[in-house]
């Protein structure tokens, strides 16, 4: 099933935005992350990021389901 | 509604929006790009951000810190270039008193930095640097 990724901080700089990601269905945010590491081993740190989806934030341990957008939020810097 | 914009903040509009009659005292904070980070000499930061939930969370910071201290809060952060004492950041607070003020401005913007997905780039002579908490890590060309 097809999702969205958004990456931010350095890890925009490893891919354009969004990532259209196909993912097997039931995939959790972590399974997520490991799948985007596989793809470019730059993304590896994403797996300890926060993570959201939807624009709410989320448990590395939810499911996505298709059509949902993934975002992995390193440590921010805003303000 | 507290946006993310990318032209300049008009920090009068957001102080206007809390500067009723009923209110007292009006504390607007102002964070503005400065010169030097951790030594390095700053040129000018670039500030990315996950919009939809950037502004979703910084209503909610709104929302709380008026439900909390009976104050009305406006919050508005930009995005992409600033340059050096541009503000990046504007919170405007307004109460009936000084005190309720004081800790509702303080509270938005330490939480604001917690919470809010928002990301500053430091250009610097030597290069571009994500700060990312307490790292910066350079940054590369986009593929």
């Amino acid at each position: 099933m097809l999702i969205s990724v958004h990456l931010f901080g350095h890890y925009s700089d490893y891919a354009r935005d969004p990532i259209s990601l196909d993912v097997p269905q039931g995939s959790t945010v972590r399974e997520v992350a490991e799948i985007l590491a596989k793809r470019e081993p730059r993304l590896i740190g994403v797996a300890k990021c926060r993570a959201a989806i939807n624009a709410e934030y989320c448990a590395a341990t939810d499911s996505v389901k298709e059509g949902d957008e993934v975002a992995f939020i390193p440590p921010m810097s805003g303000g | 509604m507290c946006r993310i914009v990318r032209e300049p903040i008009d920090v009068k509009a957001l102080e206007d929006r809390v500067s009723g009659p009923a209110n007292g005292a009006v504390i607007t904070f102002i964070g503005q790009v400065r010169e030097n980070s951790r030594g390095r000499q700053v040129a000018y930061l670039e500030y990315d951000a996950y919009v939809p939930m950037a502004e979703k969370m910084m209503s909610r910071i709104a929302a709380e810190a008026e439900s909390r201290w009976k104050v009305e809060v406006a919050i508005e952060h930009r995005i992409g270039r600033i340059e050096l004492c541009e503000p990046s950041v504007v919170i405007c607070v307004g109460s009936p008193h000084r005190a309720e003020a004081y800790e509702a401005s303080r509270w938005c913007i330490d939480t604001l930095k917690e919470n809010v997905p928002i990301w500053k780039k430091e250009v610097c002579p030597d290069g571009a640097f994500w700060i990312e908490g307490e790292d910066a890590l350079e940054a590369v060309e986009v593929k």
